[in-house]
């Protein structure tokens, strides 16, 4: 049990990890850049939050198969191919309510600091501080999502014992062997991980206010 | 503070203002709403982009119409920006904060979330953080408009005390000829950009323009 | 574009292309990619069988689950390098499409029957499965297919077929999961269900369901370990695959699978087959 719940820990919190790294810089080029292209990239996070987790986990998998065009690699049924699968999957949802964080507020803030004379890199401190909750926010909605992920991550995990069995997996085999006090105690483990990581971030912006 | 031949673009507007000049004494841009006094006022702190000679000091500070404020508390807001504008240490700004809260009446709300203020509270705090960054000059746009008309006379005056003693240069933008006439000697009526009148705020009323008549023509010295 | 956005834009394509670009391009791994199906991991023998392989050749194993179908499926398009499997139809076919460099015979477990306590359709005891089901089929009594094309599932149309009748459409039921899933539905509609007795015997206890028809000879699971013919110019092990297929028909190996379940269920689950002929 220590060490399945230890590789969900890992796997989704590398992979909320590196998309919020992506999905936040996106963001702010999304609210503040002046590329036309900007609304693409809109497009994208908007359509990919529709994208059925299990359809993301298809595909990756089918990627990485030996069959596949990335067989080659031979990363599927590693701990690996779980986190991409799910770095695809909670990238739109991080980049989607990173742009709600950064368009709440007063647009004319950056203005009004620069108007106090304020130096540039005060100020993008300060801006920064001002969407931190909304940030830490969407990152814990993404890790969130990303703990409770069972399809992609059994079909590009393989569930597979000491290597890539995860709580969400490990739950359903209990399930199918009908072992359901174990399933019971996996989901509980899970409720326990996230209650824990939502404390943590409610604690973080308490200290940061 | 001086500009020449300033010129400015704010979407589909233009602002041609060939010279204006600010000292302690003060100066009014008057107008009417869309007459481009927050673009007059923007550019000359370059703000916005624009052209011409701008000569400003190296400290300025600005109060917006509709301030924003940061998440924190009043007292925060200004200590905040103390720090980073005056490189001072926390427990100065500290101080600096609670002295310029006091001075226009917000010390009762020093620890409260700046974002349940009021606008009338907003529009004092950010007098309050300007003020408290020991700016050269001061530009000023409407910012007592949501103030309560009894608490207008000991703002105005804060105003213009420290104008007097630090010598800083006063650009007030306002539709208030009270305002103007409090904190101002000298005064600009904007129109559609360009500077229609120029003279002293006492004589407005007066003016041979038709144009600065009709603006004033109601108007009542109040005090 | 702020600049910083940029950069990390930069940045995070180099990380990706030079993982690309690192990744071997060899065709050998030291992973052994094993297929097979869902029951036979549930019975829990993988769970000691395999790790006595790691333990005594040093390769590493990675068990894939999956239904009977998906499988053999892998071994053909090269996915998996070694496949256990129990369909002995299905696999002749795979074997006839060159996809197969050997297949042995491993072990065998017991399908059963099971149904409601009170034996509507009056199966018990019989000799011979088909003439169990042909009996479920004339009292119109209920019955709980899986429905997967799982070993379990193709054995359970194998036997309409030889009884030459087909189950009351009315009420039979296709659950699409696995055995043990399938074994609660049963129970839940009081209906019968073919089984094999690994999932049974682990079910039991929430289960209402009596077994009715447990030694018939046409009843017997025959399982079989098949090593995948690798593709060209892809990843795989056959030498890995290889020497799993001669653990398990090994002395020790067998004498794992024979001894298997004692703990469990009292009574091992497997018969080993193993150098007796397919």
């Amino acid at each position: 049990m220590p060490a399945i719940a230890a590789l969900s820990v890992a796997v989704s919190g590398i992979a909320t990890l590196l998309a919020a790294l992506v999905a936040i810089p996106g963001a702010l080029w999304i609210v503040h850049g002046r590329s036309p292209v900007r609304g693409a990239l809109m497009v994208f996070f908007a359509a990919g939050l529709g994208l059925p987790p299990v359809a993301v986990g298809l595909a990756v998998a089918f990627a990485l198969w030996r069959s596949g065009p990335f067989g080659w690699l031979d990363a599927l049924y590693t701990p690996g191919a779980m986190a991409f699968a799910q770095f695809v999957i909670v990238l739109p949802l991080i980049g989607t309510l990173a742009v709600v964080a950064m368009r709440g507020g007063d647009t004319t803030l950056p203005m009004q600091l620069a108007g106090l004379g304020i130096a540039r890199r005060h100020r993008l401190a300060l801006l920064a501080r001002e969407v931190a909750p909304g940030l830490a926010a969407a990152t814990l909605a993404g890790f969130g999502r990303a703990l409770a992920e069972v399809g992609a991550a059994q079909m590009t995990g393989g569930n597979i014992e000491g290597q890539t069995r995860v709580l969400t997996t490990a739950t359903m085999l209990a399930v199918g062997r009908g072992d359901f006090g174990q399933a019971f105690s996996y989901v509980a483990v899970l409720l326990g991980i996230v209650t824990l990581a939502t404390g943590v971030a409610l604690t973080l912006q308490r200290r940061w206010a | 503070m001086t500009a020449r031949g300033l010129l400015a673009r704010r979407g589909t507007f233009v602002l041609d203002v060939a010279r204006l000049d600010a000292d302690s004494s003060g100066t009014a841009v008057l107008g009417p709403n869309g007459a481009g006094k927050t673009t007059l006022l923007l550019a000359l702190q370059g703000l916005i982009p624009a052209t011409g000679e701008i000569e400003r000091p190296a400290r300025c500070a600005a109060v917006f119409a509709r301030p924003a404020v940061l998440r924190g508390t009043a007292l925060w807001n200004i200590s905040t920006v103390v720090r980073r504008v005056l490189g001072a240490t926390p427990a100065d700004a500290d101080v600096r904060g609670h002295a310029m809260l006091a001075d226009v009446g917000l010390s009762d709300v020093a620890a409260a979330d700046a974002r349940t203020l009021s606008t009338g509270q907003r529009q004092r705090l950010a007098l309050a953080r300007a003020l408290g960054c020991e700016p050269q000059a001061l530009f000023l746009d409407e910012p007592f408009a949501n103030v309560d008309a009894d608490g207008r006379p000991a703002l105005r005056a804060l105003v213009r005390s420290y104008a007097e003693c630090s010598g800083c240069a006063l650009v007030l933008a306002t539709s208030s000829l009270a305002d103007a006439a409090a904190l101002c000697k000298g005064a600009v009526v904007l129109q559609k950009g360009a500077v229609r009148h120029e003279g002293a705020v006492v004589t407005l009323p007066a003016a041979d323009d038709i144009y600065v008549k009709a603006l004033f023509s109601e108007y009542r010295v109040t005090s | 574009m702020p600049n910083g956005t940029l950069m990390l834009h930069r940045v995070f394509l180099a990380i990706v292309s030079a993982l690309a670009l690192a990744a071997p391009a060899t065709a050998a791994t030291s992973s052994v990619i094993l297929a097979t199906t869902t029951s036979t991991q549930d019975t829990g023998l993988l769970d000691v069988l395999v790790p006595a392989f790691e333990k005594s050749s040093g390769y590493s194993v990675k068990t894939i689950a999956v239904g009977t179908g998906a499988a053999l499926a892998m071994g053909e398009r090269g996915d998996a390098d070694v496949l256990l499997v129990h369909a002995p139809s299905a696999e002749e076919v795979y074997m006839l499409k060159g996809r197969g460099l050997s297949r042995a015979i491993v072990m065998h477990n017991a399908f059963i029957i099971v149904g409601p306590p009170n034996d509507p359709a009056h199966v018990k005891g019989a000799a011979r499965a088909q003439d169990a089901f042909a009996a479920i089929a004339r009292a119109h009594a209920p019955f709980v297919s899986r429905g997967d094309d799982s070993g379990t599932n193709i054995k359970e149309l194998a036997l309409w077929k030889i009884a030459g009748t087909l189950p009351d459409a009315a009420t039979y039921v296709k659950t699409g999961s696995g055995m043990a899933d399938t074994l609660h539905v049963a129970s839940q509609k009081a209906a019968y269900t073919l089984t094999d007795d690994g999932t049974y015997l682990s079910q039991r206890a929430t289960l209402a369901l009596s077994p009715l028809v447990e030694d018939a000879k046409d009843l017997r699971n025959f399982y079989h370990v098949i090593v995948v013919k690798p593709l060209a110019g892809r990843v795989s092990n056959e030498p890995g695959a290889q020497a799993f297929a001669r653990f398990v028909t090994s002395p020790e190996g067998q004498s794992i699978i024979a001894t298997y379940g004692r703990e469990r269920f009292g009574r091992p689950l497997f018969t080993p087959d193993a150098g007796q002929g397919t």
